[in-house]
């Protein structure tokens, strides 16, 4: 086996290890849950135990975005991050590598079932409903845009189309 | 001697007949060609001897059990040192590995190779993207 390709498995073995002190969240997407320098504990997730409102993180090439869950279809999950409430993503069941289950923030444990995160994943869906229709005029001033011949604003390879 | 893997420590996933293993605490990851993974799989479900691993491997790869004897001992104390497999104590009624596992994934049918245990390095911390 090539080092290249031991070293993918190697990162997706380590991300559900659960020694929680070597995966840890970088970026702004999902202020004020997961916030810079978090440490966050994955646990594996079969497709059909994921619910609305879950954090789960997924490969995407050679990241692991982490995102909420805010639609489950039969082939794909439909996610949202907190704090970009104009992008949705999406990502198919085999790359769904595990939910996060634990943040760990200067060494105070917040748990998927404790009453903040609980509070801060309603409070996220809410946003998420609410902001849906300004997502739906952007969508369709796109697709207008793209019918002329403007292009459509600059979106990530796995931002849903 | 019998000898067990060690399933708090060792993380595995079989692929194409070829594992990578993670040790949890230390972070290093290691890759076994595929008579190493054939050696691992009956570690992972049972106790087992290095006179028991190396019949297996004969059968399996029809060898000499005597020189395979030597390449699993070889096998063995590399994978004691790196903390993946310990020593175990049998259970009375355990009579060890009957048979090599009967894997679901494919396995090599290149020539024999001594079972291999490599090291490819450490882990650096796994970056969850939030951007």
């Amino acid at each position: 086996m090539k080092a290249e390709h031991a070293l993918d498995i190697a990162r997706e073995l380590q991300l559900v290890a659960n020694t929680s002190t070597d995966v840890m969240f970088h970026g702004l997407s999902m202020d004020p849950l997961l916030f810079e320098g978090d440490i966050v504990v994955v646990e594996p997730v079969q497709y059909g135990e994921i619910k609305i409102g879950d954090i789960i993180t997924y490969r995407y090439l050679d990241r692991f975005p982490t995102r909420r869950v805010v639609a489950i279809q039969p082939d794909r999950l439909v996610l949202w991050c907190d704090a970009w409430p104009d992008q949705i993503f999406a990502t198919v069941p085999d790359d769904v590598l595990g939910r996060a289950t634990t943040r760990i923030r200067n060494g105070h444990h917040l748990r998927a079932t404790d009453r903040e995160w609980i509070v801060r994943c309603d409070r996220a869906l809410r946003s998420y409903r609410r902001t849906r229709p300004r997502r739906e005029i952007r969508r369709i001033v796109g697709g207008i845009r793209r019918r002329v011949g403007l292009g459509a604003p600059q979106k990530s390879d796995h931002e849903q189309r | 001697m019998y000898f067990q893997v060690d399933t708090d420590q060792a993380i595995w996933k079989i692929i194409d007949g070829e594992a990578v293993i993670v040790h949890a605490d230390s972070s290093e990851y290691f890759g076994l060609n595929a008579s190493g993974t054939v050696l691992w799989q009956v570690l992972a479900t049972s106790t087992s001897s290095t006179e028991q691993l190396a019949v297996l491997l004969a059968e399996r790869f029809d060898r000499e059990s005597a020189g395979a004897t030597l390449e699993v001992t070889a096998f063995v104390d590399k994978a004691v040192a790196a903390g993946l497999i310990a020593q175990a104590t049998p259970d009375e009624s355990d009579a060890g590995p009957t048979s090599a596992p009967d894997t679901t994934t494919p396995q090599t049918s290149g020539p024999y190779e001594p079972p291999e245990l490599v090291k490819f390095g450490d882990l650096a911390t796994l970056v969850l993207s939030g951007e």
